[in-house]
């Protein structure tokens, strides 16, 4: 008896699928979408459920070689998790510093306002004024710092080209006539 | 002598439903709209989801499906960008 081939096409695996069910009073749903989004270039995902109660998030694998093993595509889920969970406690912390921040560089930048003025302290009448650094005003400043830029110049690079080489220009044209007018005698 | 027919067979299409307190009709849209020249698609606004429906037609690359996810995966990747 022959066997009969079989003709029946294999049909293709589909693809596997976990669903995560989250608790939204201990996740905020920010960090879900965060979460979520991690996973997004290896599964589908998708998110259903009510977000005041369950949110149920499905995790399609998209291919199963880079998918991997679901108990651990769980695990690494919950993990973003908690990692966005701690992210969206510390921007809310934040909130007010980070606002405070970038208010007075904004404001600094413009240079009209002083937003880090300098209290004065109990501390700092113990200071003695003598032993404080110097401060010259700025053009004093820029003036002092060409000089001495200038000074520390031992290839002679800012020195202008005619000063330096006017001393050899000379002596080279001082020869130069005198070869002309040896010549001009030997023609007569 | 028979006429081989032309017309095209439509596949089962397939329908996804984006709850609204996670997805919001804008998102959906734009993200729907990336895949309109690989299928026929069907936005409807319901009372608590967006509902969409993929059709191919045949000699069509991709099917529903896999449609159906990618649309599920670029409306979830704009929600994250508005938030």
């Amino acid at each position: 008896m022959t066997k009969r081939k079989n003709t029946v096409k294999k049909s293709q695996p589909e693809n596997k699928e976990i669903k995560v069910v989250v608790n939204p009073k201990i996740y905020p749903l920010e960090a879900i979408y965060g979460a979520a989004y991690v996973f997004l270039d290896r599964a589908y995902v998708f998110l259903d459920g009510d977000p005041d109660k369950k949110i149920i998030v499905s995790l399609k694998s998209k291919d199963e070689a880079s998918f991997g093993d679901s108990r651990e595509i769980k695990s690494e889920f919950l993990n973003e998790l908690v990692n966005y969970s701690l992210r969206q406690q510390i921007v809310k912390r934040n909130a007010k510093l980070r606002e405070y921040i970038v208010g007075a560089a904004l404001l600094g930048a413009s240079g009209e306002i002083n937003v880090f003025p300098v209290t004065e302290t109990e501390e700092d009448e113990d200071i003695n004024p003598e032993e404080l650094p110097v401060v010259e005003d700025e053009a004093g400043v820029a003036a002092a710092d060409q000089s001495e830029a200038w000074e520390e110049d031992p290839m002679q690079i800012a020195v202008p080209w005619e000063e330096k080489y006017a001393a050899d220009s000379a002596s080279v044209s001082n020869a130069e006539t005198a070869e002309k007018k040896k010549t001009q005698k030997a023609k007569k | 002598m028979t006429l081989k027919s032309t017309a095209s067979r439509v596949q089962p299409g397939r329908l996804i439903r984006f709850n609204k307190k996670f997805y919001n009709r804008e998102s959906v849209a734009k993200a729907a709209r990336q895949f309109k020249g690989l299928a026929r698609l069907e936005i409807d606004d319901a009372r608590a989801s967006i509902n969409v429906s993929v059709f191919v037609k045949d000699k069509k690359p991709f099917d529903a499906s896999l449609i159906a996810d990618e649309i599920a995966n670029r409306a979830l990747a704009e929600m994250k960008a508005i938030l």
